[in-house]
């Protein structure tokens, strides 16, 4: 079946530029669209109990009905030799299916295979699993109790994942400070909700290597799982992506690839795999969070010091938690300059949905209390929120709780322009609050680190035809990166960009890439592509300079051509090029890796060098509040970043516009709701997410740095976790009320208007 | 979701056949927004499907002032929302129409299948209701009439028979004179079913409510006429205290279930204070 599953040697590429008409009209094609003839399609029979031990998996039934090839559970998975089932970035605690426990209802038991989905579909109704039930547990603070259930008999005190991070001496700079703030902020988890599902498609070829299909985020990080799981050589794996239809993280690491590599594995024939929207929701989350955080200030309103504690859930399974949740524990402070910082961060395992990342990961949660924070304490000494932040904020040479030294720091110039597009109009006049209708405002800022270290590679080819193609493993999936790719190439080639094509990741053939994930494309990949289209260029040159007399560097590059300064008659396109050398193609290679040391922190302290660079954003939103329903309309949001290096200016814009509508909705309605630990919400009716009518009016500013030498920075997050915090502090400044617990929703201020009325009357 | 064999009368008599015939194993399909939604689901599973869209006699919306509105079961939402008789002698119902979810949906779904789908947060139940509105269902045998608000026994339950086919819905003339109008409210996105939603209708002869008609959404397991609330407005004035104390009233009548959309508590809220501001909002429009 090889040929099935392999309709081109190459890798497939297309034009990047310009692909906003296809996907208008519909005609864009999305991994989900992906068909490949005489394939088996498999669908999974999932876990109805939180917690539990399965007794007996009856699948007689199934296999009767006509249409049915297979039926594969746990048990089938721990005898084969061949697999090794577990899997996870740092600890390998998740099995492929679920071996003798179920740790959360929406847990893959056994697959059903048959010769279409609705069969399977089907079937898998009649697949008999009985589960003596265990008791479970939801909630991350009462899970790490000495009595709680636990989840994995190998990590004790369903502990995933314990850090510190220790910046001088916090506890006796708090003594010392003129004023202190205490709280808590609590966010709940939540979906990705990609428009389009999960899907992949695997496949076993005849040399005994395997190949898979899949929309996934990380195509390296894929292949790497397949290759342990079923001990194998990496090259014997061949991961091929497809564009995405949204992702924000549910993409990230093995989701459906090894269930579709194990049923083909098990009834030797192509197998696909697409997901319901219920799955989706049943297969990835955000990590729903608690921190308390304690401030202190001295007599100017000057950060003195910060302790935070956070407890994350991560679910039933640690995915990357026990690295993640220290990336968010080393953000928790928020970009401020604070002499003296302690943060603990422990994540534990619940019966819940497997946790990972989500745009903006790991900071969300952070950051909503960092910036409920801020407001707060300006708040209690009486001074303007953004006046406090400015005074507080970093800027160059400053040190961050890490001990790095800060370069680059844009924050003071970012809120400006924040504060500056929310005043530009007139304050809103007394007309326009009547009785029932307050109007607020509120910013919130947000630091996060870039994936360090991190690597990537790329290839820029020109051929005899003069069709130029970048060759990486960058996942386009909405974002814009293939078109930014295009662009950074093209530039350094002297070319149209519209001329240059953009691979699709192919593990077979493109070139190694960390992962499509924490803004790191335009920046880690696109330094990658630039070099490798710089050194290409340099190989052109070189064909050509000595024929005509002249070195290298003499040579002009313009419009896909190359010529003589002195010479008019001395002309050749890079096709010509391509076909006087005979060598059939010209390649040029890039890579790019941040500094040997980079990222390393130590172990007890999380003192170090975090981040090659840090992103930074800054929201301002304005709010009218109903205060007799409760009800929050978000009118305008401004958003605002830093992006280094601009590579387009559209695009950045429509990252950041595009974070504070991702963010608005999980400030004021996503939520996955569990009842008797089952997720009660998972579908798109009950769990909301803005629709086209709810968008505010938004604006943006992107800062820049002209030199041509500067990095392009990450810009995709920076305005998504700021969006809850702005709107808390919206609302507050309308209403006068403070919700410490996401999302905000309309229920919840009308509950804290009242007891406010209440207390007002009283006092 | 499961298969199944699709069936395309062309009259409601061959309709109301095919269903006697395929019993339980049938479902009805008209503009298909909730019955594949549910096949989707796995929570309808129909060995058969009897679409209704090639059934000419249970198209289109014909009205005038003399003889009423008669609304075709397969007539759409988006059709009720700008068709100029309905726009101009029953306007309400026209607000309440453009409020159902978007134009996507509202060019698919039905006036029949919201009716006899009976989810309890549609827009269009308590509108009809307060618009005295009847349904026409036709059996086998017989055919009859059900005013709307005796329409609903529960939770996606009515007392239409399954050999039953609803297919008109019939807004008397005597009811056109009202000022009516719809408050739906959405704290989460705006093409959210409601939170909870209300319908109402008055006329106004000389300062004094002289009729009054309320009804609720999503405030229980059927959409709700709200009588006492009514009664209290009857002879009464205009005047916002008035208004105000007929609204309160409202939350006792209702049920509503706790779930995403908010609290029962929070529903029963929502209720009076959206059937006070729809209240005033009548009234400031009866004045002009």
């Amino acid at each position: 079946m090889s040929p099935a599953l392999n309709p081109g040697a190459a890798p497939l590429s297309r034009r990047a530029v310009g692909d906003a008409v296809d996907r208008v009209r519909g005609t864009f094609t999305f991994a989900v669209d992906r068909r490949i003839e005489g394939t088996l399609h498999a669908v999974a029979v999932r876990s109805v109990a939180p917690h539990g031990r399965i007794t007996s998996i009856d699948a007689a039934d199934a296999l009767a009905v006509p249409g049915v090839v297979a039926v594969i559970d746990g048990s089938h998975v721990a005898a084969d030799d061949g697999i090794s089932p577990w899997y996870g970035e740092n600890r390998a605690d998740q099995p492929v299916l679920a071996i003798g426990k179920v740790r959360y209802v929406g847990e893959p038991v056994a697959l059903v295979i048959a010769d279409s989905r609705a069969t399977a579909e089907a079937a898998a109704a009649q697949v008999w699993v009985d589960i003596e039930e265990l008791p479970h547990v939801v909630d991350p603070v009462l899970a790490g109790a000495p009595d709680a259930p636990q989840l994995h008999d190998e990590w004790p005190n369903n502990d995933s994942g314990t850090w510190t991070l220790v910046h001088g001496d916090a506890e006796r700079a708090m003594a010392t400070a003129a004023h202190v703030h205490t709280a808590t902020y609590t966010s709940p988890a939540q979906n990705h909700v990609p428009m389009e599902p999960h899907s992949a498609t695997g496949a076993w070829l005849p040399d005994g290597s395997l190949e898979v299909w899949t929309g996934t985020q990380s195509p390296y990080v894929v292949r790497q799982r397949l290759a342990t799981m079923f001990r194998l050589d990496p090259d014997r794996v061949r991961v091929r992506g497809d564009s995405l239809g949204g992702a924000f993280g549910s993409k990230i690491d093995l989701r459906l690839e090894g269930l579709v590599a194990l049923a083909s594995r098990a009834v030797g024939a192509p197998v696909r795999m697409e997901l319901r929207r219920d799955e989706v929701f049943q297969s990835a989350s955000k990590h729903a969070a608690t921190v308390t955080m304690t401030t202190g200030v001295d007599e100017d309103g000057l950060l003195v010091a910060r302790i935070i504690d956070i407890v994350w859930n991560s679910g039933a399974y640690a995915l990357q938690t026990p690295r993640s949740s220290r990336t968010g524990m080393i953000r928790s402070p928020g970009p401020y300059r604070i002499p003296h910082v302690l943060a603990r961060s422990v994540a534990r395992y619940t019966n819940t949905v497997p946790t990972g990342p989500f745009r903006g990961a790991m900071t969300g949660q952070v950051c909503w209390a960092h910036e409920s924070a801020a407001d707060e304490i300006a708040a209690e000494l009486g001074v303007d929120p953004v006046e406090w932040r400015r005074r507080n904020l970093l800027r160059d040479g400053d040190a961050f709780a890490t001990g790095d030294v800060m370069h680059e720091m844009h924050y003071v110039d970012l809120l400006t322009a924040v504060d500056d597009a929310l005043t530009a109009d007139a304050p809103p006049t007394s007309s326009t609050r009547t009785r029932t209708r307050r109007r607020g405002r509120g910013v919130a800022a947000v630091l996060k680190t870039t994936r360090t270290p991190t690597r990537s590679e790329a290839q820029v080819q020109v051929d005899a035809e003069g069709q130029v193609a970048v060759r990486t493993s960058a996942v386009e999936m909405g974002q814009g990166a293939a078109a930014s790719l295009a662009e950074m190439a093209a530039r350094r080639l002297d070319m149209p960009a519209e001329d240059v094509s953009v691979s699709w990741p192919d593990t077979g053939w493109t070139p190694f890439d960390q992962t499509t994930s924490s803004s790191r494309t335009t920046f880690a990949t696109g330094l990658a592509v630039e070099r490798a289209a710089s050194d290409l260029r340099a190989c052109i040159a070189q064909q050509v300079a000595q024929p005509w007399g002249i070195t290298p560097d003499q040579v002009v590059h313009r419009d896909g051509c190359v010529s003589s300064p002195g010479d008019p008659a001395q002309r050749m396109t890079y096709a010509d090029v391509v076909r006087s050398s005979g060598a059939g193609e010209l390649v040029g290679t890039g890579r790019y890796e941040t500094p040997p040391g980079a990222g390393r922190l130590d172990p007890e302290t999380s003192q170090g060098n975090v981040s090659v660079h840090f992103h930074q954003g800054v929201v301002g939103v304005e709010v009218e509040v109903d205060t007799e329903t409760g009800r929050v309309h978000v009118l305008r949001a401004h958003g605002a970043t830093y992006a280094g290096r601009l590579i387009d200016a559209e695009r950045a814009r429509k990252q950041i516009e595009g974070g504070m509508l991702f963010g608005l909705g999980q400030a004021v309605m996503e939520e996955t709701l569990y009842e008797a630990g089952q997720m009660i919400n998972p579908n798109l009716s009950d769990y909301q997410i803005p629709s086209l009518l709810d968008v505010p009016l938004t604006s943006s500013t992107v800062l820049s740095d002209a030199d041509p030498d500067a990095e392009p920075h990450g810009i995709g997050e920076s305005t998504v976790p700021p969006m809850a915090p702005a709107v808390a502090n919206a609302v507050h400044d309308a209403v006068g009320v403070r919700i410490r617990d996401l999302p905000v929703t309309a229920e919840k201020v009308l509950r804290a208007l009242r007891e406010k009325q209440a207390d007002d009357r009283k006092n | 979701m499961r298969p199944f064999r699709y069936h395309r009368p062309g009259t409601v008599a061959e309709a109301a056949q095919l269903i006697a015939d395929l019993g339980e194993d049938g479902a009805i399909l008209a503009g298909g927004t909730s019955l594949m939604t549910l096949a989707r689901l796995g929570l309808a599973e129909p060995q058969h499907v009897v679409g209704l869209a090639g059934v000419p006699e249970l198209c289109g919306i014909e009205g005038n002032s003399g003889d009423g509105i008669t609304l075709g079961a397969m007539a759409t939402l988006r059709q009720v929302e700008t068709i100029p008789p309905v726009r101009r002698l029953a306007p309400g119902l026209a607000e309440a129409a453009h409020q159902v979810a978007t134009v996507r949906i509202r060019n698919q779904a039905t006036v029949g299948g919201t009716l006899v789908h009976a989810d309890p947060s549609q827009d269009l139940p308590p509108m009809l209701m307060v618009y005295d509105a009847v349904a026409r269902l036709t059996g086998p045998t017989r055919t009859r009439e059900v005013p709307v608000a005796e329409l609903f026994v529960d939770f996606f339950e009515t007392v239409v028979d399954p050999d039953e086919i609803l297919t008109s819905v019939h807004l008397p003339p005597a009811s056109l004179g009202v000022i009516a109008g719809y408050l739906k409210f959405l704290p989460r996105t705006q093409d959210d079913y409601a939170t909870i939603s209300v319908a109402a209708g008055l006329t106004v002869v000389d300062g004094c409510i002289d009729t009054a008609r309320i009804a609720v959404a999503g405030g229980g397991s059927t959409p709700q006429r709200c009588r006492e609330a009514e009664s209290a407005l009857v002879g009464g004035g205009t005047d916002v205290a008035g208004l105000a104390a007929a609204a309160d009233l409202v939350p006792e009548a209702l049920d509503p279930v706790s779930d995403a959309r908010g609290s029962g508590d929070y529903k029963r809220e929502m209720a009076r204070i959206s059937t006070r501001r729809l209240l005033q909002r009548l009234v400031s429009e009866s004045a002009t």
